[in-house]
């Protein structure tokens, strides 16, 4: 079965991009537009991963990291953020609020496959390995 | 000339004129008055001497003319003599009692006998005989001033009173009382002449202080402190111009402000649509070289040598592997990363195209595309490098640069970045050798700002070092004033920089502009040795540079190391 991704941008051009390098690679594909509009998706959906802008208008990555955190069911949903720029700043928040890993803009497409695929599988690995 | 020195000297001349012209008026109305005074006096000596004289002659009395006449000389030291005569000359009664009833034979005589009324007469002294007394002072025949006054009894002139003052005693009572007079003067004007000039150094300084913040404060703002404000609250035009002052400094910091927002925001805004633009490039690359592999590895595994592989293209081209194989590449060369293949093409073998050729059509427009998004590429990274430039400056102009140092190996970073640009030396046919010094201690710095700094200082020296040049990068040990630093000098054998462009080589958009004509290719922007400037600077270290024109520059930094 195919691993679903969410991906969340305001800007259109990042979504089609990310859908046109990550599509090719056997994922399925969801988009949202905003921070709200992506959290109003995942109310009936459980994708496997879900990349996020950090942003965006309305609801920024930051604010919807924290809220899907908060979240029993999205709890361990790994996140991969998105900036525009290497910054430390930005990228501790980014960890503190819990996402997974991140990736700067503008990013080389072999590079977004690799992170996407070491997020997702340690995710698996961890879903794999009971807690204790 | 300072102002205040300036306006000290001026009140102070202006002050010793006024004071010398009032003392110098003081002094000769004085003296007149004195001579007025003085010929006052002599006038009532001789009409009390004829009134006398009169009651004398009326009484007959000869004994109090006697006693008047020495009366008078003993109470007047400048009167010599004193005497009525009759109106034929002959002396009725003398100062000098051996002169009585002596002929009268003076050169001042027979003025002073025809006289009506009060004569007054200069005269010398022909010899010794007017008087014994008169040659006292001896050598020089004294000189007298001479007043008489006919005493009338009725109608009849009945004597002429006459008294003779010294011109020696009188001069002299003069200067004595006039030297009193200056002694006088003289002390009030110093008083007031030093009063005057503490005046006028407060006035001075008074004037001269504000001109002198304004002064500061101009170079302040000069040096770009936009946040320096005037306090001078004083209604004069001083005041004005100050609070002029402070309006304008005021409106070159909203510009500045307006400056670097605008900079920062225009910056972020071109960042994002430019990491798409980036991203899609590579994005349609990695597209183009997937589509090429599938299409030519069967080819190739078929054992059809094409024409491409001999001439050394097409193997790098479509063996250059599946994307994630050239990942590594790329990110550890990313100067060298979106080189295109087809760069060597250019240098004369334009013709490769030939139709002769062209049975393999769709491939060659494949080349020629490649070609176009490498192309692409490497002018999206270096507008993207020019806007991270730009972001980093604004950043250090508003003290937001972030630098977090910390206790870090310094080899690994040097080594990266001089691996870094080793094939890119190499391309530009420039020897780029790296040397460090054995058990360097740690430095305390940001690994990536460092990183950066290294960039800017090696990427500088491969920009103007010529083909066949050397950069020869050190790090090493050295005892700054500030206690152990590491320090890294980057030298290289190009144009070198002009002493008089050595000072602001670190200012932003600075370039040496003979220099820069030379540079062949890409150009700089001018932000990356302000940049380098301030993260060693935020680092606690200093950054300088030795020049020699034709010779050769060299950098130099230092880093703070961590004590074991």
């Amino acid at each position: 079965m195919a691993e679903k991704i969410l991906i969340v941008d305001d800007e259109e051009d990042y979504l089609n991009l990310l859908r046109l390098i990550l599509a090719p690679e056997g994922y399925e594909i969801k988009t949202a537009c905003d921070g709200e509009d992506a959290l109003r998706q995942l109310d009936g959906f459980q994708p496997d991963l879900m990349i996020l802008d950090v942003n965006m208008p309305r609801l920024d990555g930051h604010g919807v990291c924290k809220k899907v955190r908060e979240n029993t069911r999205l709890k361990k949903l790994p996140i991969i953020m998105l900036t525009v720029r290497s910054n430390e700043e930005e990228e501790v928040r980014g960890l503190e609020n819990g996402s997974d890993d991140y990736i700067t803009k503008p990013f080389e497409p072999t590079a977004l496959v690799a992170r996407v695929k070491t997020v997702l599988r340690r995710a698996a690995k961890k879903a794999r390995t009971p807690q204790i | 000339m300072k102002i205040r020195t300036q306006l000290g000297i001026f009140s102070a001349l202006l002050v010793l004129l006024s004071v010398g012209g009032v003392a110098s008026f003081l002094y000769y109305s004085g003296k007149k008055a004195l001579f007025r005074e003085m010929e006052a006096k002599q006038k009532a000596t001789i009409e009390q001497l004829a009134q006398i004289g009169r009651e004398a002659l009326l009484m007959k009395d000869d004994l109090l003319l006697l006693n008047y006449v020495n009366l008078i000389k003993k109470t007047t030291p400048a009167v010599v003599y004193a005497f009525i005569e009759s109106p034929k000359g002959r002396i009725l009664a003398h100062t000098d009692p051996m002169l009585i009833d002596a002929k009268d034979d003076t050169p001042a005589a027979e003025p002073a006998l025809r006289s009506e009324g009060i004569l007054r007469q200069d005269y010398i002294a022909k010899s010794g005989l007017e008087s014994p007394s008169y040659n006292k002072s001896g050598l020089e025949s004294p000189s007298y001033i001479d007043f008489s006054n006919p005493i009338y009894l009725g109608k009849e002139k009945a004597a002429v009173a006459r008294v003779g003052f010294s011109k020696a005693e009188l001069d002299g009572m003069i200067s004595r009382s006039l030297a009193e007079t200056r002694t006088r003067i003289m002390g009030v004007a110093a008083v007031n002449l030093l009063i005057g000039l503490f005046i006028a150094l407060l006035i001075a300084t008074a004037i001269s202080r504000p001109v002198q913040a304004l002064s500061a404060g101009a170079s302040e703002i000069g040096k770009g402190n936009f946040y320096y404000e005037l306090e001078i609250k004083s209604k004069s035009e001083i005041g004005h111009l100050a609070s002029t002052f402070n309006e304008m400094a005021r409106q070159l910091k909203e510009l500045d402000e307006m400056k670097r927002d605008f900079v920062s925001s225009v910056t972020h805004e071109l960042r994002s649509p430019l990491a798409a633009i980036d991203s899609y490039i590579s994005m349609m690359m990695n597209q183009m070289e997937t589509q090429i592999v599938k299409r030519e590895i069967p080819r190739l595994a078929g054992g059809r040598a094409t024409p491409f592989e001999k001439k050394g293209e097409i193997p790098r081209l479509a063996c250059g592997g599946p994307p994630l194989l050239q990942k590594g590449n790329e990110g550890k060369y990313p100067v060298s990363r979106g080189e295109p293949p087809l760069l060597q093409k250019g240098k004369g073998e334009s013709g490769e195209l030939s139709p002769a050729k062209s049975a393999y059509g769709g491939r060659e427009i494949e080349i020629i595309w490649k070609d176009n998004f490498a192309r692409i590429k490497k002018n999206t990274v270096r507008l993207s490098k020019f806007i991270d430039d730009l972001l980093d400056v604004s950043k250090i102009e508003a003290g937001k640069l972030d630098v977090c140092p910390e206790e870090i190996e310094y080899e690994p970073v040097i080594r990266d970045m001089v691996e870094l640009f080793t094939p890119k030396a190499a391309e530009q046919g420039i020897d780029l050798s790296f040397e460090m010094e054995k058990d360097l201690p740690r430095v305390l710095g940001d690994a990536n700002r460092l990183k950066q700094v290294i960039t800017n200082l090696v990427g500088n020296a491969l920009k103007f070092t010529p083909s066949g040049g050397g950069i020869k990068v050190r790090a090493f040990l050295s005892n700054k004033e500030g206690g152990r630093m590491v320090e890294t000098a980057v030298s290289d054998t190009g144009f070198g920089i002009p002493e008089d462009k050595i000072e602001k080589i670190f200012s932003k958009f600075e370039q040496v502009k003979e220099h820069r004509d030379k540079v062949k290719g890409q150009k700089g922007t001018g932000l990356g040795l302000a940049i380098a400037k301030a993260i060693v600077e935020m680092h606690s270290g200093t950054i300088w540079i030795k020049s020699r024109v034709n010779e050769g520059t060299t950098f130099h930094f230092t880093l703070p190391a961590v004590e074991a």
